[in-house]
């Protein structure tokens, strides 16, 4: 029995590093994914930042998930989720000026980030905090090296540089740090990332697959499906 | 208990403590925050006008943080204005005794990075160097034309301060 539930706290862990990684895999957290990877760094920076936002929301959604009524479960995971912004942003510009002022506007946008609200949503209002925070730390994990992954291709190969580091001076593709290498560079690990996961389309969806489900008649029996 | 009144009550007394948790929070970071920002002002005041003594001067005026002046004459407008967000934009600019805009640094820009980038270009930046008048016309960035604007702004508010108060200037530095 302690076996198995060590098992699946490991798998609960381990899911969203590759298998279920919000960023590659969900396709979840794109404007990050491609705003603030132009320097390998700020990709570390934005990924643990939006670890410890996720972390602390997933723990306080997933204890107070019997108090908040469902009326208001949006703005409630709304308001912890921007206080926890708030505090991260509070941090970087007193101890990391440097990251606060590179990372700009987009850390403000944590706040809207759907990989936080989803993990809220889907999984920390419907298990322990235990469960939740494990599940926090491995998709910020996750979502932190596809974005380190990410920025370390198009500094690389559109700066010369890695981590500030000149590494390929003299052969730079300058477009892989702007927008559309970005694009470019993203797609490119998603696919690769999706064959190592072999994450396939469902063929089906079907009602308990469905976000909808619990408001929708079919599911209810109220029409045919 | 009945969903119409708990769902207020929960509501309130989830704000109410993330407003409690945000208040200790500042507490503990505004000393750090204010010591980070006075080092970053004195970095870049170093890094575009040079190593110097440089003296706040004790005159306030609408749109402009802080006033310093450098041995050399120069007046050093401290200005904050609004690029792609609000406030976004923290800029030093520098008039000389010639009434001439003789630097521009950014102590920090929160636009999005790639607009931060290109407003921070000399490219860029050049036009405006050498200016004595306020001109309502400039080249802007494709692009990036909203964090163009708050570069403008900001030579424009430098530029008409000092034209129109600066004998009040000048006697603040002899003081």
């Amino acid at each position: 029995m302690a076996k198995t539930t060590k098992t699946s706290c490991l798998k609960e862990f381990t899911k969203g590093i590759i298998r279920e990684n919000p960023n590659l895999v969900g396709l979840l957290g794109m404007c990050p994914a491609l705003a603030t990877t132009q320097e390998a760094k700020n990709a570390i920076g934005m990924g643990l930042a939006t670890t410890f936002v996720l972390l602390g929301s997933n723990i306080v959604i997933s204890a107070l998930r019997r108090v908040i009524p469902k009326s208001v479960k949006l703005p409630a995971y709304i308001v912890i989720i921007a206080g926890f912004v708030t505090l991260i942003q509070f941090l970087l510009h007193g101890y990391l000026p440097a990251l606060y002022t590179a990372l700009g506007t987009f850390l403000s946008l944590i706040t809207v980030n759907c990989i936080i609200l989803g993990r809220a949503e889907i999984f920390a209002c419907k298990n322990n905090v235990w469960r939740s925070a494990l599940d926090a730390a491995g998709m910020g994990i996750g979502f932190t090296l596809a974005l380190f992954l990410v920025g370390s291709i198009r500094e690389l190969g559109g700066a010369g540089t890695w981590m500030g580091i000149p590494l390929t001076k003299g052969f730079e593709i300058p477009i892989l740090t702007q927008s559309p290498g970005g694009f470019f560079v993203l797609g490119c690990v998603i696919a690769i990332v999706s064959k190592i996961a072999r994450k396939k389309p469902p063929r089906t969806i079907g009602c308990q697959g469905c976000p909808m489900s619990e408001t929708c008649a079919a599911s209810q029996g109220g029409c045919s499906k | 208990m009945n969903d119409t009144i708990k769902a207020p009550i929960v509501l309130t007394l989830i704000c109410s403590a993330v407003c409690g948790l945000l208040a200790l929070g500042n507490h503990l970071t505004k000393d750090k925050i204010a010591a980070a920002e006075s080092q970053a002002i004195q970095d870049s005041l170093a890094n575009a006008f040079g190593e110097a003594e440089y003296t706040t001067l004790d005159l306030q005026f609408d749109g402009v943080n802080q006033l310093f002046s450098n041995p050399d004459g120069t007046t050093i407008f401290d200005i904050t204005t609004s690029g792609y967000e609000k406030n976004s934009q923290h800029l030093l600019i520098g008039i000389d005794e010639n009434g001439e805009v003789s630097a521009i640094s950014f102590v920090s820009i929160s636009d999005s990075p790639t607009q931060s980038k290109k407003v921070q270009e000399t490219a860029f930046l050049s036009q405006f160097i050498g200016q004595s008048e306020v001109n309502e016309t400039y080249d802007a960035i494709a692009g990036a034309t909203k964090s163009s604007d708050g570069v403008h702004t900001a030579v424009t508010r430098a530029l008409n301060i000092y034209c129109n108060h600066k004998e009040e200037i000048l006697h603040g530095k002899d003081n």
